[in-house]
């Protein structure tokens, strides 16, 4: 299991931990969720499951850094300055429209300092034939694509995966899923939401519900 | 550094139209009043203010562009995950912001005067160039507030009008006293003075206001 690993061997992957203790993620005053505790570490692969509004995405954005959570605590995380070691992959994605995949694919490697080459960051994806198309004329699913290229580029240890099937078809879910899985493998972790089962992987599952 | 150089250099390619908004918005209407004759009705100082109160519609055409898509599309987010310095990012968007359009303008104004028989100075063109930065950067500022304020806790990006206004009036104040000693020996040192004291205080609020865009968004 290789694919997509190039930048990530370089790094460390010591001593990861991500420790929620009855965390409430909450948007005053029409949403709380219930309060929520689960432990990650290497090797740790979490699906968050919920229906919609149960507040998987805000969970993921606490995490990332993005909000502070309305009670609980999250070890390791510092509200004020956004944790480093954790790259975010939201449904915004991030792109910017007016470049070419090329440029923004260059633009996150100087972003995340990335000491590989950005074409290494082309396979797991398959999006070598995007190269020089704009982003604004991709469809849907060629920019998730895209998007999800950024884990590779940011070698970081930490994924957090907001609905990271959206838009993609069954190929390029199984490509997900591989690289997915050689992250674990390689002793990162991650911690994605989806309502679709990930093919082939077996994650630790952990439910969230809103209060009332 | 790289970073910052190489999203410039990709703002200034992909944005070439809002220098071509901005000048031709002016040029313009520039024709028109000398279509109509306003030349003839209107002294030399009142013909140059309405060229720049012209320049000045350019530079609100093409203010808002210059982070709309950074915040649109979530970018500032994840340059502030990555603890991407906001200040540098602020002046560089600036700088490539003063050459795409503010150069082209204060240029385009110089060779637009002798439609209407007036004679460009350098201290003119200088006054321009300071002034307009100035207004460029209240500009984007208001911008960013109205870019804020169309997402859901609007209310927030008003907490940053109180700083603005007493820098605003101390730049509308001292860039007054300037225009009255713009007839001594060295008028360019007094407007580089005033440059170099505002533009750290507009890139500082300016920041602040895309921290908070990011804070909201």
């Amino acid at each position: 299991m290789v694919i997509g690993l190039k930048m990530v061997g370089a790094l460390t992957f010591d001593s990861l931990h991500l420790d929620l203790e009855k965390v409430v993620v909450a948007h005053p005053p029409v949403f709380y969720s219930k309060p929520i505790s689960f432990k990650a570490k290497n090797r740790s692969l979490i699906h968050l499951v919920g229906a919609n509004g149960a507040g998987k995405s805000s969970l993921l954005k606490a995490l990332a850094g993005l909000v502070s959570v309305h009670a609980g605590t999250i070890n390791g995380h510092s509200p004020k300055n956004a944790p480093s070691d954790r790259c975010y992959l939201c449904t915004n994605q991030g792109l910017n429209r007016d470049i070419t995949v090329k440029q923004q694919i260059k633009l996150w490697h100087l972003l995340y300092q990335n000491p590989a080459s950005w074409q290494a960051s082309l396979e797991p994806f398959n999006i070598e034939g995007l190269l020089t198309q704009s982003i604004r004329s991709l469809s849907s699913g060629q920019r998730q694509r895209v998007a999800l290229t950024r884990l590779v580029t940011s070698h970081k240890p930490i994924w957090l995966l907001d609905e990271p099937m959206n838009n993609l078809d069954s190929q390029h879910r199984n490509f997900l899923s591989k690289v997915m899985k050689g992250h674990i493998e390689k002793g990162g972790m991650i911690i994605y939401t989806g309502h679709e089962p990930m093919p082939t992987l077996s994650p630790q599952i952990i439910s969230l519900e809103c209060e009332g | 550094m790289r970073l910052h150089l190489y999203r410039e250099y990709l703002f200034l390619k992909y944005n070439t139209s809002l220098a071509i908004i901005a000048v031709g918005i002016f040029v313009l209407f520039c024709q028109l009043l000398h279509w109509i004759g306003v030349e003839a009705s209107l002294s030399p100082a009142h013909l140059k203010n309405m060229l720049w109160l012209l320049s000045l519609i350019g530079l609100f055409l093409t203010a808002d562009h210059v982070f709309k898509e950074d915040i649109d599309q979530g970018l500032l987010m994840h340059h502030h995950l990555e603890n991407v310095n906001f200040y540098i990012l602020t002046l560089m968007r600036f700088f490539s912001y003063f050459l795409l359009v503010i150069l082209p303008l204060a240029l385009s104004n110089i060779m637009i005067s002798g439609l209407f028989n007036l004679k460009p100075s350098l201290s003119d063109f200088s006054y321009f160039l300071v002034l307009f930065c100035l207004y460029a950067f209240v500009i984007l500022n208001a911008s960013l507030l109205t870019h804020g304020s169309q997402q859901q806790k609007g209310l927030m990006f008003l907490i940053s009008i109180p700083l603005m206004i007493p820098i605003f009036l101390c730049q509308v104040i001292l860039l007054d006293k300037a225009a009255l000693y713009l007839t001594i020996d060295n008028p360019l040192l007094l407007l580089a003075g005033l440059f170099l004291f505002f533009v750290p205080c507009y890139s500082a609020m300016v920041m602040y206001c895309l921290k908070l865009s990011v804070k909201v968004s």
